[in-house]
């Protein structure tokens, strides 16, 4: 069989062995863009990058998750139990879902702000408190960082901008070895092209806040 | 559009980051493919849209075929014409093109003809979870299969060069996890080839009766050359030279091995051999079992390549142990990860494995207590939540409410779901609404029998079915739910709408035309948002004695939302009035539009203004008239 000439020009980071971000959210919050953004963010800054979009037949209202996996020694798209470093809540209960991939040393940026299930809002499952929800939370990482991004996203000019703001935190706290313009490249090219100004400031403001949060 | 500006850049060496499915399109027009058909079908859907949305740049014919049988038979004109094809399609699909495949498989074709197919371990979108590699025997044809998202490209070159080498088709297996994972991926030189087909008579292509011994003595005499192929492919490869545990993985299971035995940190200790070819590369598997002789198979779903070890292994008078799912050490059903794969290895070399401490496993216990299930429902504004209100509801008047809904694949399919009891009693596979359906009317049962079938369905599979239940006289009523479009699985067009895979207009099948020709005298096309009609046309339906065709027509409401979006239509969304309410949850019990809640402490029904898109059926439903638009306090 005639050998396949590979023209891979790979810039290899090669001191970053396994960087583990995990989104958790619903139905039409935008996950799966914000994977996207970090995702090509990760690869344009030269890493080897696997992601795992999970969202079963689930069309809208229903859980997703997205396991992105950036690293030399990183192998599958999903990342394993105990393994996740930095969680991106775009809901609350959403976070208590995927509690069993939470590391220890995680760091967990959650929005607060509810979307309730068709089970709470009929009355057949109660939904906790936030509180609650947070101090679970606060048992199984390490650094919790809790906003009503929401809000955030508002004073960006467009609550659905909430996705966008939390990438902009995750770039904030400064975990991962990408450059901030790295990041806004990406929201840049992927986000449609009449929502870039507000997405450009959705991610500062989302920024600001987790960097204020750390000093 | 920016996706395809990147799956059509010309820019070998560039890395890109590709889902599964836009890696195995790049990998298609890079092979030079002029040909790619398909049917949508999660998780494949993705391939040939990508193909398509690029088509008029390359010259490619990409289609939407109105069934995967067709779009295999398809592809294989063009491959007898000369021409690269691929045809793409979910498990299930197979299942549906094994009639034609296994008689292409004995003429063979000229040029590269590439089957694809993308299995759903754990059936997380389908009807069963089901192991395509078998049909690789049973085909009697290479199949490949990548570990991950960069191979699945390469993979699909490959699969083009050598199906044009040996004349045959080749297959290419991949899962849900590669389909829908991203990677970074180099891209690499596109083939552009504007070939015109050329029909080059041989008597290869007539299968007729008494020419199949002949032709299945050729691809026998093929099976040498596709041996030598898998035995030199690089989807299989030994990797680490331990010796107390050799573990063989097989397509993305590979991935997890990795991960594993780098977690506990195995790599002085294991040998692992990935496969990646169907046969199975007979010397590496010999030259692994040299070295150990304690076996551990990782592979999704069926112990295919567990069992072919074990041959290999007899024949070559090897002495081992063989463990996978047959003994236990594997799960024997659903979808591996990584989690799994590491207990697994864990247990076979009486190493610990804990993911979590005991604090942990208790904050995760009681985590999950508290975590409400997020159901599977049907969007605010549905069609179909309306359509099954009023089938419901001419059950009660015209049948005591005895309705056997023998049910289909699509969204109204959630109707097992969204209403309790469910409003979906049987589902097999597209078309079998109508199929069943005939078999419960012959054997007599009492209930009325409403096979619930959507348009797309319909054109697929459900004609066969139809023109049965006439023939044969089945009585039923068959309900075509038409939101006009193939909603399920991302709104891909289909002939029932005018419109191609590359958005070209073209002629619409009329369906209601189409049914009338089958010999159905009774025939109505309802609307789903107007209730009071529906119902009695429902009603006589179910009245009638024969086969009764109700058409319930109205636009997908996710579709109409695009499009009102893009005109700058604005939504009129409606609300409970709290002083009429009298909180008898008529709305959601029998009507159940996912946008209405209930009040447990006042007592009412509560309108999600963000989740209302303003079709208004509540405001016909509500029995005291308490539902109006938001601003309108006179009626509905």
């Amino acid at each position: 069989m005639e050998p396949l000439i590979r023209w891979v020009t790979k810039l290899v980071v090669s001191n970053l062995e396994e960087f583990n971000v995990l989104i958790a959210g619903v139905g039409g919050q935008g996950n799966l863009l914000s994977s996207e953004v970090i995702a090509t963010a990760a690869v344009q800054e030269g890493f080897k990058v696997r992601v795992a979009d999970v969202f079963g037949a689930a069309q809208r209202g229903g859980s997703v998750l997205s396991h992105i996996r950036i690293g030399e020694e990183v192998h599958s798209p999903i990342i394993r139990n105990g393994g996740t470093n930095v969680l991106l809540g775009l809901e609350p209960v959403e976070c208590l879902r995927v509690s069993r991939l939470l590391s220890p040393s995680c760091t967990a940026i959650v929005n607060t702000r509810p979307i309730y299930p068709r089970d709470v809002s009929i009355g057949e499952f109660t939904y906790s408190s936030i509180p609650e929800i947070t101090s679970l939370l606060r048992r199984l990482v390490k650094n919790l960082i809790c906003r009503d991004f929401v809000k955030i996203a508002d004073a960006a000019g467009d609550s659905r901008a909430l996705n966008v703001v939390m990438v902009g935190s995750l770039a904030g706290v400064e975990l991962l070895p990408i450059k901030k313009e790295q990041f806004l490249e990406a929201v840049t090219e992927i986000v449609p092209k009449r929502t870039v100004e507000i997405n450009i400031k959705a991610f500062e403001l989302g920024f600001e806040e987790a960097r204020h949060e750390l000093h | 559009m920016r996706k395809a500006e990147i799956i059509s850049k010309d820019s070998p060496g560039e890395r890109v980051l590709l889902l599964g499915n836009e890696a195995i399109a790049r990998g298609a027009i890079e092979a030079g493919v002029q040909v790619a058909t398909s049917y949508p079908g999660t998780p494949a859907s993705e391939i040939l849209s990508t193909i398509a949305s690029v088509a008029s740049e390359f010259g490619i014919h990409a289609e939407w075929s109105t069934n995967e049988m067709v779009a295999f038979e398809t592809a294989a004109g063009a491959a007898i014409a000369g021409l690269r094809a691929m045809a793409s399609m979910k498990h299930v699909g197979m299942n549906w093109i094994m009639d034609p495949l296994m008689a292409v498989n004995q003429s063979g074709v000229r040029e590269g003809l590439v089957v694809l197919t993308a299995d759903d371990p754990g059936a997380y979108s389908s009807q069963n979870e089901q192991d395509s590699r078998r049909y690789s025997k049973m085909t009697e044809l290479l199949m490949l299969e990548p570990s991950d998202v960069a191979e699945a490209k390469e993979t699909v070159i490959d699969a083009f060069n050598i199906s044009d080498k040996l004349e045959l088709p080749v297959l290419v297996r991949v899962v849900g996890r590669i389909c829908h994972s991203r990677a970074d991926v180099a891209l690499g030189p596109i083939r552009r080839v504007k070939r015109r087909g050329l029909f080059k008579r041989d008597r290869r292509w007539v299968m007729i009766a008494g020419s199949s011994p002949e032709r299945h003595k050729w691809l026998h005499q093929q099976q040498g050359k596709i041996q030598k192929i898998a035995e030199e492919s690089r989807l299989n490869r030994i990797v680490g030279k331990g010796s107390e545990l050799g573990i063989i993985a097989a397509g993305v299971t590979y991935t997890y091995v990795m991960d594993a035995v780098r977690c506990l940190n195995l790599n002085e200790k294991v040998t692992v051999l990935k496969i990646g070819t169907y046969p199975l590369p007979r010397n590496a598997i010999l030259q692994l079992l040299d070295k150990v002789n304690d076996i551990l198979v990782f592979e999704e779903v069926e112990p295919v390549v567990e069992e072919w070890v074990k041959e290999i292994a007899f024949d070559g008078g090897k002495k081992c142990i063989i463990r996978g799912k047959l003994t236990g050490d594997v799960q024997r059903e659903r979808d591996l990860n990584v989690d799994a794969v590491t207990g697994s290895i864990a247990l076979a070399l009486g190493v610990k494995y804990q993911a979590l401490s005991p604090e942990g496993e208790k904050a995760v216990e009681e985590s999950i207590t508290i975590t409400p299930p997020r159901r599977l429902l049907m969007c605010p504004g549905c069609p179909h939540t309306a359509t099954f209100f009023i089938i419901n509801q001419a059950g009660r008047k015209a049948a005591k409410g005895k309705i056997i809904y023998s049910g289909d694949i699509g969204c109204y399919a959630l109707g097992f779901y969204a209403f309790e009891p469910p409003r979906q009693d049987t589902q097999f596979c597209m078309g079998a609404s109508i199929g069943i359906g005939c078999g419960l009317a012959h054997s007599g049962v009492e209930d009325c029998i409403v096979a619930t079938i959507g348009d797309g369905t319909f054109i697929h599979a459900g004609i066969p079915g139809l023109i049965n239940a006439v023939y044969n006289n089945a009585s039923m009523v068959i309900v075509i739910f038409d939101n006009e479009t193939t909603a399920m699985t991302g709104f891909q067009p289909h002939p029932g709408t005018g419109v191609r895979a590359t958005g070209k207009k073209t002629r619409k099948v009329n369906i209601e035309g189409l049914v009338k020709a089958c010999g159905v005298k009774n025939v109505k096309v309802i609307d789903p948002y107007d209730i009071d009609e529906s119902i009695m046309a429902v009603k006589e339906a179910v009245e009638y004695k024969g086969v009764s065709v109700i058409i319930s027509r109205r636009l997908c409401m996710l579709e109409w939302l695009r499009r009102a979006r893009r005109k700058g239509i604005e939504i009129e969304t409606y609300q409970v009035d709290p002083e009429k309410c009298t909180g008898c949850k008529f709305c959601i019990d029998e009507f159940g539009c996912s946008a209405i809640a209930f009040d447990e402490k006042e007592k009412v029904a509560t309108i999600d203004s963000v989740l209302c898109n303003g079709c208004g059926v509540c405001g016909q439903v509500c029995p005291v008239g308490a539902i109006n638009k938001v601003g309108d306090k006179t009626g509905c």
